[in-house]
């Protein structure tokens, strides 16, 4: 076995109940080398992942690390080869503070004590060395997610990792922040270390990878050197068929006022100022996108549009009525329609039907019932019509939703808030766990909903999905709406600065 | 004379519920509720009892009941931790199972005798020099051998959580077992092990109420007070010392109870008295802010969840 081989995966299998994870999958990581794993949501990238690191087990296939053929039963098993991850989803215990969530699971060495003093010490000068400073006894919670993120890869490099394995970690970042980042991926692998990068953005593959593995459907499409890739091609991979992507072209139509926000301050779920004076203005037929890094009080907005979220001081006025404070069922008769970050936690109740989960919120409106008691022959047909309409995938009307595909899941979330939503929609992060087909369809029915003259707020953390479909843009950041731009004079790195928190013009710097 | 009685009955009392609540904000703190606790502390009883029935012995009784409470928890903890079994439905269970079967096993050996069986229980032990302190040297310093320990175990129970790598690992449990999980520790065998050592400190527990001032076992002797351990540790906001308050004051109010009524005081109602604790336990509870509840309490960590 070649020792320049860091890993070598040969026909990893995983059943999960259902369906395959992952389908005879084969990868490679050379020393020194950045490997980009790309495929889209639900791919099978991330199981694949997670049993190189130990935390799932394979039914079938072989690991060889460094040349040698290995079984890795636990993480601990995996950072004891030198194998690092950095979870999408951070792996951090927001109560302690950095040290404490460094040396969790460390094992004193000899001649090395675990004392807190010593560790912090260590830390910084691991993160002097490689550009990834932070206070060793800040509380995780206080951190920004860009902060938290440097904390995960601190504690695997404290753990001496030498292959690192990061799963979108350009999810929470700024491009600023996601700049920074790719240095300290350029300069780890400079030492002879590995990355294993897993993305689906196809310009992070080009910018940060040696070589690319793709993966769909739990299957391994190809591995190929980037030298020899192009976007297209890399596209096509991961796709499996020609995509032709909503480009956001239009005609501009935008028309008199709808939603306008007057100077609202709005307090989080820690009792905290999340907005501060803010406003904004919807008109009719028009997107409004809000950009910004996640946790900067879009869905509190989000949540005080719909009356889900106390308003403190301003007023909201849907075409000049006030509707501040009310609860969210005058929001619903109004005609908002709310399509939340998390389907899962707000938008469907998994273990209903299509049927049940399409008037969820509003089963007493006629014709679904009346005086109390449900029209099931209208509540199918209703059904049966969005299915339609909407293309949703699904066995028949009363499948349980959670049978379905997060794709067609959200198609049921989508159908039922355009029709509730007849004057305003409020989306966030509306493709968020889609695959590129369904996230299309999900974007072109907004811009169908814009070109009937309703208007649309688009709240989303990726800056692609704002700057395509975005009338206007705003930026968020800390509470407040730090700038608004025009389509036309949007500026991918400007929004990035202010995203950061960045006012003064392209001078500051980040981190 | 009526201080020094009220105060030295007051740690009395609050002995086993130091014990159990320390151990209950042990188990809670890596996310799992010992909501068996009522039926560990009754079996704790049994055990103590019956150990020092048998051996003749109070400190085999001691031992027999910390055996029989990790025994339980035992049972608890594979149902909760392993099995994923819901813990409050699995808690109730074991707690009336415990009623049960103390009093089956109890006649079982004993049959059902006419006058209770009695041991002579724990000798109180005056510490040299303190014991002599007017007033309180009474009162705090000639208790028997399980306040002492008691006292001791709090300052350890906070040290070891707070100052130690075990403890770290038991508190990142209850708050992110997916960061545990991935830092390579086993979540399971880090609650199971905790809960075990919760089960041995509840049956000792248990045990101060039949061999530790009674001498005697009944199958009401805990009463209710496992419960009131369960609930000082969240009063004592899931901290040891706030722990070891909490049962400082469900003492006192047990031991005025117990005062005022053998002194014939008749102008506060017994029973006033004794609903002082639970009172204070709402009030505290609504008027804090700030909880430190485990974030992920009374859920089981299922590893391959896709």
């Amino acid at each position: 076995m070649d020792k320049d081989k860091a890993v070598l995966l040969k026909g990893i299998t995983k059943y999960f109940p259902g369906t395959i994870a992952n389908d005879h999958v084969d990868l490679q990581v050379t020393r020194g080398e950045v490997l980009a794993l790309l495929g889209e949501n639900g791919a099978g990238k991330t199981t694949l992942m997670k049993i190189l690191y130990g935390m799932y087990q394979p039914d079938e296939g072989e690991i060889y690390v460094k040349g040698d053929k290995v079984t890795i039963r636990s993480p601990h098993d995996a950072m004891k080869l030198a194998i690092g991850m950095i979870h999408q989803h951070f792996t951090l215990i927001p109560v302690h503070n950095v040290v404490e969530n460094i040396i969790l699971g460390m094992k004193p060495k000899p001649g090395k004590s675990l004392r807190v003093e010593n560790v912090a010490e260590d830390i910084k000068e691991l993160g002097e060395k490689y550009g990834l400073e932070v206070d060793p006894y800040a509380l995780i919670r206080q951190l920004p997610v860009g902060m938290q993120q440097r904390v995960e890869i601190l504690k695997a490099l404290y753990g001496e990792a030498e292959i690192l394995i990061m799963d979108e970690p350009t999810a929470v970042l700024t491009p600023q922040e996601t700049e920074k980042l790719f240095g300290f991926v350029r300069e780890f692998t400079s030492f002879g270390n590995s990355v294993i990068f897993i993305t689906h953005k196809l310009n992070e593959v080009m910018e940060i990878a040696d070589s690319v593995t793709v993966m769909r459907d739990g299957k391994l499409i190809g591995s190929i050197r980037k030298t020899q890739a192009t976007e297209g091609l890399l596209a096509r991979m991961m796709v499996g068929r020609e995509l032709e992507l909503t480009t956001g072209e239009r005609e501009k139509k935008s028309g008199e006022s709808l939603l306008y926000v007057d100077s609202i301050s709005v307090r989080g779920d820690r009792g905290n100022m999340v907005l501060k004076d803010l406003s904004l203005e919807v008109r009719k037929g028009e997107i409004f996108g809000i950009a910004g890094v996640s946790g900067n009080g879009q869905e509190e907005l989000a949540e005080a549009i719909c009356g889900l979220r106390k308003i403190e001081e301003g007023h909201i006025k849907l075409e000049n009525i006030d509707i501040c404070n009310q609860n969210s069922l005058s929001m619903i008769k109004e005609g908002i329609g709310y399509i939340p970050a998390d389907r899962h936690l707000e938008g469907l109740v998994l273990d209903m039907s299509v049927e049940e989960n399409l008037i969820l919120k509003n089963p007493s409106d006629p014709p679904f019932s009346s005086k109390g008691i449900l029209d099931w022959r209208r509540i199918k047909k209703n059904s049966k019509d969005l299915i339609r309409s909407f293309s949703i995938k699904t066995p028949s009307s009363s499948t349980k939703v959670k049978a379905l595909s997060g794709g067609n899941q959200q198609k049921v979330v989508v159908a039922r808030e355009i029709i509730i939503g007849t004057r305003l929609l409020v989306a966030i992060q509306p493709i968020r766990g889609l695959d590129l087909g369904a996230a299309d369809y999900v974007h072109k029915a907004l811009l169908e909903e814009r070109e009937k003259g309703k208007g649309i707020l688009l709240i989303s953390t990726e800056l692609s999905e704002v700057m395509t479909l975005s009338d206007r843009i705003g930026v968020m950041y800390d509470g407040k709406l730090l700038k608004i731009f025009q389509r036309e004079e949007a500026n991918i790195n400007q929004i990035g600065l202010l995203m950061a928190g960045v006012t003064g013009e392209r001078n500051g710097t980040n981190g | 004379m009526i201080l020094t009685g009220l105060l030295a009955r007051a740690l009395q009392m609050s002995t086993p519920l130091m014990i159990g609540s320390l151990a209950e904000v042990f188990a809670e703190r890596t996310g799992v509720m010992i909501i068996a606790i009522e039926g560990i502390f009754l079996l704790g009883a049994w055990g103590g009892f019956v150990g020092a029935y048998l051996s003749g012995n109070l400190f085999l009784g001691l031992l027999f009941a910390m055996f029989v409470g990790t025994c339980v928890a035992a049972i608890y903890g594979v149902m909760t931790i392993k099995l994923k079994q819901h813990q409050i439905v699995t808690g109730t269970a074991i707690n009336i199972f415990a009623v049960g079967i103390g009093l089956y096993l109890y006649r079982v050996l004993f049959g059902v005798p006419l006058l209770p069986l009695t041991v002579d229980p724990l000798r109180n032990i005056p510490l040299p020099f303190l014991s002599r302190i007017p007033i309180i040297g009474e009162a705090f310093f000639t208790q028997n051998i399980l306040t002492y320990i008691a006292l001791l175990l709090m300052p350890i129970g906070c040290w070891i959580l707070f100052r130690t790598r075990l403890g770290l690992i038991i508190r990142s449990t209850g708050e992110n077992p997916e960061a545990v999980d991935s830092a390579g520790l086993n979540v399971e065998k880090v609650r199971l092990l905790t809960v075990l050592a919760a089960g041995a400190m509840d049956g000792l527990a248990g045990a101060f109420y039949s061999i530790g001032f009674l001498g005697l076992y009944t199958n009401d002797i805990i009463g209710g007070r496992g419960w009131i351990a369960f609930a000082i540790c969240f009063l004592g906001n899931w901290n040891p010392m706030g722990a070891f308050l909490g049962a400082l004051v469900f003492g006192l109010a047990d031991a005025t109870a117990i005062v005022i009524q053998t002194s014939g005081f008749k102008l506060i109602p017994n029973e006033f008295l004794i609903a002082i604790p639970y009172i204070l336990t709402i009030i505290a509870t609504i008027s804090r802010k700030h909880f430190n509840v485990p974030a992920v309490l009374g859920t089981p960590y299922i590893k391959e969840r896709k």
